[in-house]
């Protein structure tokens, strides 16, 4: 079993192991409350959709700083597959407590999907008839969204399906549009 | 201290990093504020300008304050729904619902027990948590500064709002009295029980 683990999955346990946690149903019953309160006010799923993004986005500017400080020995990535494997095993085993599945590379190695079998943000949930445009749990692309932004690559991230829309699985598709190359001006 | 007494202990489920959890947090009370900032520029555009605008800003703390609270409440609701669901406890004395609140949840909601409870034996608990950690990721140079102030405030209307519904939900049927304050990261909360209607 544990042979056919691959390398970060073992790390992200590794790590799982040792630091404080919470249980993950306070942030469903959390993120309920709120996705809840903001559906009452707006009455209008895209725009839900839109503050979600907008939210994970500031999310997950921090959250990849967090990442860093707790498995210090993440180094590069050497291509997207790398990437992929890092984000489905080991950051989604943090802060979800649940790992993805990768696949659908496309044929240039530019995009893939992530499937989740289960969706600790969606647990004690069913979607409504009159908000059957909403994806639910769209913070998460903003969160990957902005935690790549921050490493200099540039991506498009949706839900593709999700479980409460009667699917059999979430899947979150990610496209990575361009690497921003670093540039250094010198100083005089 | 409060002692922990035999009460079985929760089997923990699915765990995860508390880093996600209070990020969410405080980008959600983020959204808050600014929703309500960009409906009062919109309204104070549509009006004449330069008046009442004291008095409008105020309200329109009141009104961040409220939101925040109910959302909290809602929530605190729900969270005793799922901890009496697999928590055999018997509440028998006020003092016992107190300990629960302190006790198990407290630890769901914040992963920490309440440091220090004390009570006056005729309705009023003081809670102390020395080291309440949601406070930890705002950050002001200067902590008398009036923006400082009433984002704490929100953090403190979360807590309110939280053990408000969590008390109401155990079976209060008169609003419970919540007090907070924090300061740094020590948080005191004190609630009042108003006496039970014998008539």
């Amino acid at each position: 079993m544990s042979k056919q683990q691959s390398i970060h999955a073992k790390q992200g346990e590794n790590i799982f192991a040792k630091n404080p946690k919470i249980s993950a149903e306070l942030l469903a019953l959390t993120y309920g409350a709120f996705v809840h309160k903001l559906i009452k006010d707006t009455d209008n799923a895209e725009e839900v959709n839109a503050i979600l993004d907008k939210m994970g986005f500031n999310i997950g500017c921090r959250l990849v700083d967090e990442f860093f400080a707790k498995s210090p020995t993440q180094g590069l990535c050497q291509d997207l597959s790398d990437t992929a494997k890092v984000i489905a095993e080991q950051a989604f085993k943090m802060f979800m407590g649940v790992t993805a599945e990768i696949a659908n590379f496309d044929g240039d190695n530019k995009s893939f999907s992530l499937i989740l079998r289960e969706n600790p943000l969606a647990d004690f949930v069913v979607l409504p008839m009159q908000n059957q445009k909403l994806w639910y749990s769209n913070v998460v692309c903003g969160v990957i969204r902005g935690a790549l932004d921050m490493l200099n690559m540039k991506v498009n991230v949706y839900f593709k399906k999700d479980v409460l829309r009667g699917h059999d699985c979430s899947e979150i598709r990610v496209e990575l549009k361009e690497i921003v190359k670093d540039r250094y001006e010198e100083d005089e | 201290m409060i002692s922990s007494s035999t009460q079985p202990v929760r089997q923990p489920q699915n765990e995860i990093f508390d880093s996600f959890y209070e990020l969410f947090i405080y980008e959600s009370i983020e959204q808050i504020i600014q929703k309500h900032k960009n409906k009062e520029a919109s309204q104070i555009s549509s009006n004449a300008p330069g008046q009442q605008s004291q008095q409008q800003a105020s309200t329109v703390q009141q009104d961040i304050y409220h939101e925040i609270d109910m959302i909290a409440r809602t929530l605190g609701r729900k969270i005793i729904d799922l901890l009496i669901r697999d928590i055999q406890y018997k509440f028998q004395t006020q003092l016992d619902t107190m300990k629960f609140i302190c006790t198990e949840f407290w630890k769901f909601t914040f992963s920490k027990q309440v440091d220090n409870l004390r009570t006056n034996n005729t309705g009023t608990y003081i809670f102390t948590d020395e080291a309440f950690k949601f406070t930890g990721r705002v950050s002001n140079n200067d902590h008398e500064s009036k923006e400082y102030k009433q984002k704490i405030k929100c953090y403190e209307s979360f807590v309110v709002g939280l053990i408000i519904g969590a008390l109401m939900n155990i079976g209060y049927d008169k609003v419970p009295i919540v007090n907070t304050q924090i300061a740094g990261t020590k948080l005191v909360l004190t609630v009042n029980v108003p006496l039970p209607n014998l008539s």
